[in-house]
């Protein structure tokens, strides 16, 4: 982090000449006054991370020597997240005249092509933004183009996409920010919400103003036509605050319901990080009881920051993005360290260090530059294979967090209970086979149990837990449901998956409660579980991996949960609708009219004449109706691909709302050539 | 265990207090009767040995009772501080803190501390001409101290310190193995023994008579036993019962059966049904069947399966009829201990089961089916 | 209009129709002014609450029938938003804690403390204290069992409260001893082909015996059920003539094909399949203790004697784990796999003894 007298400092915007972006971005402060920018962009400062422009890199860095510290600050204030770093220290040497800037920020995406979105996405964000400029083909859709959500894992390019778009298609982002430190908020929401609401009312004030007030921005009348403008909220106020999320939804209501004739469009940008794995199920708190349930709203992501009546509405459109593909990132990187090392001495980073770094970032094209910095700092002494292996360490070391296995990867060890002295499969290729015998040859034969424990007498696994566990992309309870969901393939006869689901109960079943109750072996126990039950060798029928159905399922038990209440409610109200006397009218329990209601439900659709005074909610069906089919199979969960994901957009949007799991953990290099066969021969590493 | 009624003065809030003593038809017996001087305490013969003698010295230890519920163990210690400062005084003197209720160890602390800082005004003849003791302390009663939390207890330790000169305390606790070893090692600690059937019987008959209600032996019996030497439940269960039986019409006499229902229990004959379906021999003493003989039990699913939806449907609680299932099996005079223990086995996952929530009915059913098979093997 | 089952509830003590001893015994407390905190138990269906409710109409006159429906917020320690449907009257009030999932605790002690410390505002009211009805008592958490009973205390002069329950067995000791236990058994089916008879009569119509007696058969002692059962088969034949069959809600028609299918194939592939169909049921929001009893009690039926207890331990065993744990598909898919592995063990057992 940042000197904290730095970060306190109030930049002096005006006086810096270049601002963070191109002159049509500008900042508007919390009080929603906004901040002159630049008289003219008269310098280009930025550099794209994707292409090989060459821009004068040398202006900025003399500015930037002596605003050093302001430039941090500034960058603070700006960006938000991790992004300061003390690097002056670190990279004094020849990488000097860039001090001070990381390079995320120095080779912001300047034009389309630079941007390594997925040129349908950014289609997409573009089309929404004309439509909602111009009215689309048919002139109307500009009423309907009021909110854009853009969602997706961070470091996929939502905010750069939109900028980059900015500027291409010539409109001014107004955006906002919480200038209020984190700490403060902090204790303001847990004291007294004085303060808060404080920020909140600035924020409903800058919300009025950039929605409305159209003059105070246009620099003239006569530019109007040409002066489009949208408001940029990346940094919303702190929804989890109840109350504040309700003023937000307010808000939100407000600004879409607001008769204008040229509205200004929104656009909301969720990451939604910190998603996967939640894979807790509701149902405790509903009906368990006893036991404790858990909080289950403490996440943001588009359903906590807009409300359900405008997410599904017409004035919202939702665009989620994937990570980033490696073919994509690497070209970027690629170009990012040609432009950076064409006027450098030093040499740039070798291409096993670019491929680490590729691999291991996860679609996240943010870590990937934030690493490849790095890398570039640290001098990898000499070169040639002695060294690949220490710079492969240090890169891990970097990147640890998102060093992970692909998931496919992961279910493929796991599942296929290699073990010792399995027989190679048929197209196994010789090095494979190498590696095999290496692995063996590394591995202690198990120990004969006694006789009366043989039938848990298994060869030696090739499996090495700890490493997995150390590399799993997921946590354990989203593992567990993959391979719930993917077990039973491999095993022949249903005695041989007894044991396993047997597993799966218990690890689900232990601990306790309360977060630090949790069993901290899970992990271990699932995959030994795993190992251990599952036949050896396993069955090879070329196997496919599939997603778990289980939030797909989940989110539809939730929408079950709202028809419930829905028919409740219709029967209180049927009841008390009956002059005055409305007898016992808080005794239907949700159960009772999940397990009993349903057949009068059902009768009472059937005819055509109701006696009621206003008939059933039809909602009513998601939890009474139920037919039974045998060619159930085409439920079937979607696939997970080893090339998965971040081409068949359409599909995985789709996808992304039943499960929502973020795409980025099951998402493998794209140069690997795909297929099902033999995917369990994969590369120890 | 807790009393409001002393809480209350204790915390002046002597609004509620002053209602609660214009009604004293609805006050609880268990506080009305409870004892005023620890000699009336029934059945802790040792406990309350060596508690006349601190009477008589003055000098009061930290103590740490403990024992099973409604064994005395709070109307002993409030017995106790009464006929050490006297009512006139008792009120400033003692402060009772329930220590489940107020949860944070903070909150407990500043209560200490507000408590403690009041100087005892001492008048040693109090306004009904007696003369009290009257040391120079104040005692905190902490309630319920075993469902303080580790660190609580911790706390708690520190407290006793600081304040050690004024104050004494008394922790009172259901499972002294809950109380951690430095707080337990600062008292003495008095074991409070279940009542024995004897006492019990008499302190009941004693209230019944100050009630002028007419009760004979065999409710009493009755009351003994189903609250398992739990005074106050007993008394509890007495009071229910004469205010069901004052209430209707004709008054009629308390009945055995009436204990039973207010206690929860189920009726002796639809366990020893149960009981005979699952295989196990209930020799019948007391022959009031006439009925002609049930289901004679050689088991079978489909009986055991039948008789458990009727116990369901009757609404009885699964954890009442597997206790008394238990009872049944435990002292049982013709199963051999193997048999025994292999029920036992299940009595104790049936419990835990449910102590977990699970579903009665299945439960019922596997304690059924278990027993049943263990009988027969 | 509305359901029949509510349209014909009962409304005073006098005229329920069963459990009399129960009736008088509630009439007679009511008019001793000596009335105690109630828990009245029994399994759903039984009629606990419409005992409450006429127990309060004696208490208080026919005030109490003039109902209406709040929306309480309550805020959590962390500020969030619980939010609770209240229905009240000038004299009672009546809650569902249980709805406010953990935080039940804040609800139960905010909204005791508020009715405790006003007093009863009608100086005509035949009472000085008012009630507080509480539903699902058995489903509080033990926090906010603990809280009530130390509310139950203080404010004996001005509340009482009811609390109602499907078994005692989930409710901590002190607040047992503290009520007044109140049985209220499912009816006999006698009792139930009554009632049911008689609702027919006042709705306008005959019911056939053969049909009352299916339907009280199918509802296994829930009057509530039955009721339901007779307005759905009403609606669909109006005559209630011919052969009937009564309509069992769809999940427990689904369920019964589940069973089937764990019947009559055991392998991996129809375990995926079972699954999907939990899944349905599940996402069909029914609680999953049903799905495991309503399935069970079908292949149990359908298997051979020895294999019966088997299936009911394990039934209870992963029923257990349920509750413990989170992802209630792993534990229905547990007991299925460990169903299909006996019964396929079973029948091998069979054909290897017919070659010796």
């Amino acid at each position: 982090m940042a000197p904290k007298s730095q970060a306190q400092t109030q930049p002096q915007v005006g006086k810096r000449k270049p601002t963070k972006s191109s002159s049509l971005h500008r900042t508007v402060r919390l009080d929603g006054e906004r901040i002159p920018s630049s008289s003219a962009p008269s310098r280009m400062t930025r550099m794209d991370p994707l292409t090989a422009f060459s821009k004068s890199v040398t202006t900025v860095s003399t500015v930037n020597k002596i605003n050093a510290s302001q430039s941090q600050g500034q960058k603070f204030k700006g960006k938000g997240k991790a992004k300061i770093q003390e690097y002056e220290s670190e990279n004094s040497g020849e990488d000097g005249q860039a001090a001070g800037f990381l390079w995320v920020d120095k080779y912001e995406p300047m034009t389309e092509a630079q941007l390594a979105v997925h040129a349908r996405k950014v289609e997409d964000v573009r089309r929404w933004f004309d439509e909602a400029f111009e009215g689309g083909p048919s002139g109307k859709l500009t009423k309907y183009r009021r909110i854009l959500v853009l969602t997706g894992p961070s470091g996929t390019g939502k905010t750069a996409t939109v900028r980059v778009l900015a500027k291409e298609m010539g409109f001014e982002i107004m955006e906002w920010k919480n200038t209020i430190g984190e700490a403060q908020n902090f204790f303001s929401q847990e004291s007294n919400t004085s303060d808060y609401e404080g920020l909140f009312t600035k924020f409903e004030a800058f919300l009025a103003r950039a929605s409305t007030c159209h003059n105070i921005f246009a620099s003239s009348s006569a530019q109007k036509s040409k002066n489009r403008r949208i408001i940029l909220l990346e940094d919303l106020p702190n929804i989890l605050h109840s109350k504040t999320q309700t003023q937000f939804h307010e808000a939100l209501h407000a600004l879409v319901s607001a008769q204008s004739a040229n509205p200004v469009p929104v656009v909301i940008i969720i990451s939604d990080s910190g998603l996967r794995g939640e894979a807790t199920d509701e149902r405790r708190a509903e009906a368990g009881g006893w036991g404790w349930g858990k909080d289950k709203t403490q996440i943001i992501d588009v359903r906590t920051v807009l409300p359900k009546d405008l997410l599904g509405g017409q004035f919202v459109t939702e665009i989620s993005f994937n990570p980033i593909a490696p073919t994509l990132l690497r070209k970027a990187l690629q170009a990012m360290l040609s432009i950076h090392f064409s006027r450098s001495s030093a040499s740039a980073p070798s291409k096993e260090v670019l491929d680490t770094i590729v691999e291991s970032a996860n679609g996240d094209i943010r870590s990937a530059i934030m690493a490849l910095q790095f890398a570039c700092i640290i001098e990898f002494p000499g070169r040639g294979k002695k060294r690949l292996g220490e710079q492969r360490i240090v890169l891990e070391a970097v990147t640890r967090r998102e060093q992970s296995l692909a998931l496919f990867h992961l279910l493929g060890k796991v599942l296929y209970n290699k073990r010792m002295g399995d027989p190679p499969s048929a197209s196994a290729s010789a090095k494979d086979l190498q590696k095999e015998r290496d692995i063996d040859a590394a591995l202690k034969p198990s120990v004969k149990l006694p006789v009366h424990l043989h039938q848990h007498d298994r060869r030696a696994s090739r499996v090495n837990v700890e490493s997995l566990y150390a590399d799993s992309p997921i946590d354990t309870s989203l593992f567990s449901l993959y391979i719930h969901q993917n077990y039973t393939q491999f095993c022949n006869e249903v005695e041989e998956s007894e044991d396993l689901a047997d597993w799966l109960s218990w690890i689900d079943a232990s601990g306790g409660d309360m977060w630090y109750q949790a069993n901290p072996h899970q992990f271990h126990l699932l995959t030994l579980g795993t190992l251990h039950s599952l036949p050896s060798p396993v069955p090879r029928r070329s196997q496919k991996y599939y997603k778990p159905e289980f939030f797909g399922f989940l989110q539809k038990e939730k929408d079950a949960w709202d028809s419930v209440c829905a028919t409740r409610d219709w029967l209180i109200d049927d009841l008390l609708s009956r002059d005055g006397s409305g007898w016992r009218a808080g005794g239907w329990t949700k159960n009772d009219v999940v397990l009993e209601v349903g057949g009068v439900l059902k009768a009472q659709d059937a005819i055509q004449n109701s006696k009621y005074a206003r008939p059933p909610p039809p909602v009513h069906k998601l939890f009474s109706q139920m037919t039974f089919t045998r060619t159930g199979n085409t439920v079937r969960a979607s696939q997970l691909d080893e090339r998965d994901d971040f081409q068949a957009d359409q599909q995985l949007g789709l996808d992304r709302d039943l499960d929502m799991v973020s795409p980025s953990s099951i998402y493998k290099m794209a140069e690997e050539k795909g297929g099902w066969l033999e995917s369990d021969d994969i590369d120890e590493f | 265990m807790a009393s409001s009624f002393f809480a209350a003065k204790a915390t002046s809030s002597s609004k509620l207090t002053s209602k609660q003593r214009v009604e004293p038809a609805l006050q609880p017996w268990v506080e009305k009767y409870r004892p005023k001087t620890i000699d009336d305490i029934s059945a802790q013969e040792h406990t309350v040995a060596v508690l006349r003698k601190t009477l008589t010295s003055t000098n009061l230890p930290h103590m740490l009772f403990y024992g099973p519920p409604g064994t005395g163990k709070t109307s002993t210690i409030l017995a106790l501080a009464r006929q050490l400062f006297g009512p006139d005084n008792f009120r400033n003197r003692v402060l009772e803190l329930n220590a489940s209720d107020e949860r944070g160890i903070n909150i407990v602390r500043d209560k200490i501390k507000n408590f403690a800082r009041q100087t005892p005004r001492a008048e040693t003849v109090a306004s009904d001409g007696k003369v009290y003791p009257c040391p120079p302390y104040k005692i905190i009663i902490l309630d319920e101290a075993d469902s303080m939390t580790q660190d609580a207890q911790g706390a708690l330790r520190r407290i006793m310190e600081t304040y050690a000169r004024i104050t004494r305390f008394c922790l009172v606790c259901n499972y002294v193995t809950r109380i951690i070893e430095p707080l337990a090692s600062r008292c003495s600690k008095f074991r409070f023994t279940p009542l024995d059937s004897d006492s019990a019987a008499l302190r009941l008959s004693h209230i019944a008579q100050a009630e002028e209600i007419d009760v004979d032996k065999a409710v009493i019996d009755e009351l003994i036993s189903t609250s398992a030497g739990d005074l106050r439940r007993a008394i509890t269960y007495l009071q229910s019962a004469s205010r069901l039986s004052s209430s209707s019409t004709p008054a009629t006499k308390i009945k055995p059966v009436d204990i039973q229902e207010i206690a929860g229990v189920v009726p002796t004959a639809v366990i020893e049904d149960f009981a005979r379906i699952l295989g196990i021999e209930v020799q019948n003493d007391m022959v009031v069947d006439d009925s002609p003989p049930r289901v004679d039990g050689r088991g079978g699913f489909e009986p055991i399966k039948k008789y458990v939806k009727f116990l369901m449907r009757e609404g009885y609680s699964a954890t009442q009829i597997i206790s008394q299932v238990h009872d049944l099996v435990t002292f049982h005079p013709t199963l051999n201990g193997r048999k025994k223990s292999k029920c036992a086995l299940v009595f104790a996952e049936a419990d835990k089961a449910l102590c977990d929530g699970a579903d009665e009915e299945l439960w019922v059913m596997e304690v059924g089916l278990r027993v049943n098979k263990a009988v027969l093997s | 209009m509305s359901l029949w089952v509510d349209q014909y509830r009962p409304r005073s003590l006098d005229a329920l129709s069963y459990h009399h001893g129960l009736s008088e015994r509630l009439k007679a407390l009511a008019a001793s002014g000596d009335f105690p905190h109630m828990l009245f138990y029994g399994p759903s269906g039984a009629g606990k609450k419409t005992r409450i409710s006429c127990t309060l109409k004696q208490l208080f006159g026919s005030g109490v029938e003039k109902l209406k429906i709040d929306q309480r917020v309550f805020l959590s320690p962390s500020k969030r938003k619980i939010e609770i449907n209240i229905v009240q009257s000038n004299y009672h009030i009546e809650i569902t804690p249980s709805e406010a999932g953990n935080y039940d605790r804040v609800v139960i002690q905010e909204l005791l403390k508020e009715i405790a410390q006003t007093q009863q505002v009608d100086m005509g009211a035949k009472q000085r204290f008012k009630v507080v009805i509480i539903n699902e008592a058995d489903s509080l958490s033990r926090d906010a069992q603990a809280a009530l009973r130390r509310t139950m205390e203080k404010y004996m002069s001005n509340m009482r409260i009811i609390l109602c329950a499907n078994s005692t067995s989930r409710l901590i000791a002190p607040i047992k001893s503290r009520c007044l236990l109140m049985r209220v058994a499912a009816p006999s089916e006698d009792e139930m082909l009554a009632v049911l008879q008689s609702v027919a009569r006042r709705v306008g119509f005959d019911l056939p015996p053969e049909a009352g007696t299916k339907i009280v058969e199918d509802s296994n002692g829930n009057l509530r059920k039955a009721l339901l059962v007779l307005e759905a088969l009403k609606m669909q034949s109006p005559d209630l003539t011919g052969p009937l069959s009564i309509a069992k809600p769809d999940w427990e028609v689904y369920c019964h094909k589940v069973a089937d299918l764990i019947v009559s194939e055991q392998s991996p592939a129809r375990v995926m399949e079972v699954r999907t169909k939990f899944y349905e049921l599940l996402s069909h929001c029914i609680p999953p203790t049903v799905i495991l009893k309503t399935v069970a009690e079908r292949v149990v039926d359908k298997v051979d004697e020895s294999l019966k207890a088997d299936i009911m331990h394990w039934a209870a065993f992963y029923e257990v784990r349920m509750r413990n744990g989170n992802k209630k598909i792993y534990h229905l898919e547990a007991w299925v796999v460990k169903v299909m592995s006996l019964y396929k063990q079973f029948f091998y057992n069979i054909d290897m003894s017919e070659f010796d």
